[in-house]
């Protein structure tokens, strides 16, 4: 293994390009053997991180928590849980990690607290109190009828009565998770100290979790108010001034159009997830037409300078079908979900390869789709082995098992006894730990682990997969979807081939980020939605004269002429192709 | 070379490259007579650029007929490889010249566009090969131009409907950036060009693909075309509504829709026993009570006709079917006849796709495209009645909205068989087979 390159603190915009693996300390690796994941475990394991080349780390809360909602309820903001360490542990960990060019961002819940938190049992007790107007307290349950339920399954109100205090107190979420009130300046002061806390300790950058609803104003649905923009903005000012370089990623989960209010000028969150993508790729690929994705790909703003998108295929949520239409969630459901137990809430709790019938082909097919385009992959852990999902556990905890290491005692994660574990480890035929491992993964050349780790190889040679403009492709095949990543406004980009010397402003900050020795990156993604070989024909005259050059094994395609370009696909086949010029006596061998 | 000079040297190429393409028509016997070119523009330059009209003189019985096209021309002994396997579209050598298609030539295909919208800048032109009654060049995949072969001395509905819908902002139609008219004659048109769009043919035939291998019903199926069709159906009542408003709506009048439809049996049925039958549930079925409004239409609706884009449904070409007279095809009809275009479209995918995989060795695969047809069609009707304003042209009862929809599906069906006779005999069992099936269902 080579050395490990520590962080560049002078790479700011690191984010742009960045591979991020989501983990839940909690479901890690146990290194204490008391049932429960924690940091000294997490940080025996970044050896295998950096050899699957992941480049940051994003950490579920692993704050104090009673835990009614996979610890997205703090009890307090300053504390490590115990089961998962202390601060020092916490410490230790992302010293390490950064040891080896990993950053590390973690959840940090801005909207709410848990009704544990001190600052809610004071707040609670009377309406006299120091910390009385800390929540969003109320008299009577109809106010803000207009905002929408999250919990749809267990909430049938967001005001929840509290007796000691004879009031309502407002809650997007669990009746246990009271809203935080914004309008009160201690507030908003005191949530920027908790950041600046942990940027302190070393955290490169937040996850805000449920980062629309920070605010609440009658007559609104309280969701993207203006109020919670400025305060967005408040912060990202602190950290810019404090901590360069950190990042903020916003869980907005909101049509394109509304999500890029949350980059603002380029001046409130680093970073987004586009939470519309993602289930438009399943749709995509199980109606065999790109439809989904290029509509909602067209649909798409672009960001500001310095701004980039998350996306992803799954995470420790269901798979939320919130930004689709009503039809399109009926379609979803009927095709992954057939048994009602998947449903949850607005979506589907299961794990990717359980969505994808456990097809190698069709998951290598959507992590192509995800490295290829626009934004940085969030992968979530498990995924990169194919874990499966226990649908019998409650609430979303059945994606959120213990991480498979080896066919060992408790799938290799901890060495307590079995009943002591935080959750059971998959034991299925199919899902089981005794099949699915990292161990086993990675003795075996052609597991998908390796796949997914060459791939990853490639995605970091060429930063044009990160940051190039997105051109999509005209294919005759419904099924085939192809597009061009390349840097905006390069001398060789110019539709009419004229040079026009604009490399100047964005570009040349992007040409320096890519290759140097080459110039301009351009790949070319072609990708088969479908189950079936497809053929299709791209129309890439403006290209004629470039050599494409298969990535996975640098084999030269025919040289791109004036008539369509001609490619076959296996099943859920695809092809990456970097365009290359190359001149007829350039083509290798002995001199 | 004059342009009569150039004249003599074209026609007998002519009468050798017309009869080659698709779109052409008539019947051309060798011979210098045959046609008459009149030249609407000259550019006497390298590469050569003559544009020109066609009369082809009246043969065996059919109509003498204008037709469109512009003729490129480069020395014959080097820059053109863009014909390379293009010998269709090549009219052959004169004077040390290859004469060719003009649309196929990159630079040439520039300069025709500039004729038609000069306010538009282009770079890259990429001519479509697929042939049809028309022919079209993309340009940096952004705009296309539609350049009209078959003339006609009336506006062209597809330019003027097209412009109307655009003006009423109708969202279903694409913009129309430019026309090009010479004495009333429309000769192309440039609209918008939807970048990587699919229309519902291919869309319905990815359907079928998954159906029938993964043999569920077809609306378990991933490619279910179910929640397309409906929404088929509502774009198709929206473009009612919408043609309603601007061209009015008169009372139906199944009598003459009775006659259109008989004379075009008695044309393609001549003679056959079949026509009897036909006849009579024709007469049968348009006696409605209350045959609903007459408003313009599409005209020749069908799967083909509709794109879907990354912006929504398109619906393309209102040129009406290319086969009935132009005067025929602005007439006003029930709205019934495009849901039934519609349907019968839903059968040829279905058929089609069968056919594909051998119908003949599984019933099941039968069934189950049977069971895909069903399901589009009843999807498509209810979309298109979801919509009121579209509703309310409609025959007020329900059984004299399906009994006038059965005839306009036989009616089309006949058309059909007119069509598959000329061009695809071995598609003929499509039709025909479903004339018996309607017949039956209908009795």
């Amino acid at each position: 293994m080579p050395m490990p390159t520590p962080i560049d603190p002078s790479d700011e915009r690191w984010y742009q390009r960045a591979v991020f693996y989501e983990v839940a300390v909690r479901g890690f690796y146990d290194s204490d053997a008391d049932g429960f994941g924690d940091f000294a475990g997490l940080t025996e394991r970044l050896d295998y991180l950096e050899w699957l080349g992941v480049d940051c780390l994003w950490l579920l809360p692993f704050f104090q928590s009673p835990l009614r909602d996979g610890g997205y309820d703090i009890s307090d903001f300053l504390t490590v849980l115990p089961e998962s360490g202390t601060l020092d542990d916490a410490a230790a960990f992302l010293e390490e990690a950064h040891r080896r060019g990993m950053r590390v961002i973690a959840d940090m819940v801005m909207n709410h607290t848990s009704d544990q938190h001190p600052w809610f049992v004071e707040s609670r007790q009377d309406r006299t109190n120091p910390k009385a107007d800390w929540y969003v307290w109320g008299d009577d349950n109809e106010r803000w009828s207009e905002a929408r339920g999250i919990f749809l399954d267990s909430e049938p109100s967001n005001w929840t009565w509290e007796p000691q205090r004879e009031q309502y107190y407002w809650h997007r979420f669990f009746h246990h998770q009271p809203d935080l009130n914004y309008d009160n300046p201690e507030v908003a002061g005191a949530m920027v100290d908790v950041v600046r806390f942990w940027l302190q300790l070393g955290l490169d950058g937040f996850r805000l979790d449920a980062v629309p609803y920070l605010y609440e104003r009658d007559g609104t649905n309280g969701e993207n108010l203006p109020e919670t923009h400025d305060y967005l903005r408040h912060i990202r000012k602190t950290v810019d001034a404090e901590f360069p370089g950190r990042v903020l990623l916003a869980e907005a989960n909101q049509w394109p159009a509304d999500v890029v209010d949350y980059f603002g000028a380029g001046d409130e969150c680093h970073m987004c997830f586009h939470f519309p993508l993602m289930p438009r790729m399943f749709m995509a690929v199980r109606k065999e037409q790109r439809h989904p994705i290029t509509e909602i790909l067209s649909q798409t703003p672009a960001v500001p300078d310095g701004c980039q998108w998350g996306i992803f295929l799954r995470n420790h949520d269901e798979l939320t079908l919130e930004m689709v239409t009503a039809d399109e969630r009926d379609y979803m459901y009927s095709e992954y979900a057939t048994d009602p137990r998947m449903k949850i809430n607005l979506g589907i709790r299961r794990r990717l390869f359980p969505l994808l019938d456990n097809d190698e082909r069709k998951a290598e097919l959507f992590h192509a789709l995800l490295f290829s385009m626009p934004g940085s992959p969030v992968m979530y852990y498990g995924d990169e082995i194919g874990m499966g999902d226990n649908i019998y556990l409650g609430d979303r905890d059945g994606v959120r098992t213990p991480m498979q290491w080896s066919p060992d005692r408790n799938a290799g994660f901890s060495k307590a006894d079995f009943a002591q574990l935080y959750l059971p480890p998959l034991m299925d035929p199919v899902y089981g730990y005794a099949s699915v491992n990292v161990e086993a993964q990675r003795r075996d050349p052609s597991s998908f682990l390796h796949w997914l780790k060459r791939i990853l190889e490639i995605r970091r040679q060429h930063p044009v997969l990160a940051v190039g403009e997105l051109e999509v492709l005209h294919a005759e095949n419904p099924s085939v979807l192809a597009y061009l990543r390349r840097s905006p406004a390069g001398p060789e980009t110019d539709a009419a081939g004229k040079d026009t010397g604009q490399t100047e402003a964005v570009g040349a900050r992007l040409v320096e980020a890519v290759d140097e020795t080459q110039g301009q990156d351009m790949v070319l993604c072609v990708h088969n939605l479908s189950r079936f070989p497809q053929p299709c024909e791209l129309m890439l005259e403006q290209l004629a004269g470039k050599v494409p050059i298969e990535l996975t094994g640098r084999v030269p395609f025919p040289r791109i002429g004036q008539l369509p370009y001609f490619v076959t696909l296996a099943p859920y086949g695809f092809y990456w192709f970097e365009l290359i010029d190359q001149s007829e006596d350039e083509v290798g061998g002995t001199p | 070379m004059h342009d009569a000079d150039l004249a003599a040297k074209l026609t007998p190429l002519l009468g050798e490259f017309l009869p080659r393409q698709r779109w052409f028509g008539n019947d051309v016997p060798p011979g210098s007579d045959a046609v008459t070119i009149t030249f609407l523009e000259v550019q006497r330059k390298d590469p050569l650029l003559v544009w020109l009209v066609v009369e082809t003189n009246q043969t065996r019985g059919r109509p003498a007929a204008l037709y469109q096209l512009v003729v490129g021309g480069r020395p014959a002994d080097g820059g053109h490889s863009f014909l390379q396997g293009k010998e269709r579209v090549t009219l052959g050598e004169a004077e040390g010249m290859v004469l060719y298609d003009a649309l196929v030539d990159p630079e040439l295909a520039l300069d025709v566009l500039a004729a038609v919208a000069p306010d538009e800048e282009a770079e890259v032109a990429r001519p479509l090969l697929v042939e049809q009654s028309n022919t079209s060049v993309v340009y940096d995949e952004r705009l296309i131009l539609k350049f009209f072969r078959r003339l006609h001395p009336e506006p062209n509905p597809d330019v003027e409907i097209n412009r109307v819908l655009n003006e009423r902002g109708f969202p279903h139609v694409v913009s129309q950036r430019a026309e090009l008219r010479r004495d009333g004659v429309d000769l192309a048109v440039v609209r918008d060009y939807q970048l990587a769009s699919t229309d519902a043919w291919q869309l319905a035939q990815t359907s079928l693909r998954d159906l029938l291998n993964s043999r569920l019903p077809p609306g378990e199926a991933g490619g279910d075309f179910g929640p397309d069709a409906f929404t088929l159906g509502e774009v198709t009542a929206a473009l009612h509504a919408e043609l309603a408003g601007v061209y009015g709506v008169t009372p139906g009048q199944p009598e003459v829709w009775l006659e259109q439809m008989l004379t075009l049996l008695t044309r393609v049925y001549e003679g056959v026993p079949e026509r009897d039958r036909v006849e009579q549930m024709l007469r049968r079925l348009v006696e409605v009570r209350d045959p609903g409004t007459a408003i313009r239409v599409h005209g020749d609706l069908h799967l083909g006709q509709l794109l879907l884009a990354d912006s929504g449904w398109f619906i393309l070409d209102f040129e009406g079917e290319p086969a009935r007279p132009m005067a025929e095809r602005t007439l006003p009809s029930s709205p019934l006849r495009d849901v039934a275009g519609m349907i019968r479209s839903f059968h040829y995918a279905a058929q089609s796709a069968l056919v594909d995989r051998g119908r003949d060795i599984d019933t099941e695969l039968g069934d189950l495209a049977d069971e895909w047809e069903d399901r589009a069609a009843t999807a498509f009707w209810r979309g298109y009645r979801s919509v009121p304003d579209a509703a309310a042209l409609l025959p007020g009862e329900e059984g004299d909205q399906q009994s006038l929809l059965t005839a306009y599906e036989l009616d089309k069906a006949v058309y059909e068989v007119d069509y598959e006779l000329a061009h695809r005999p071995s598609w003929l069992d499509i039709p025909v087979s479903a004339i018996e099936r309607i017949l039956q269902k209908a009795a």
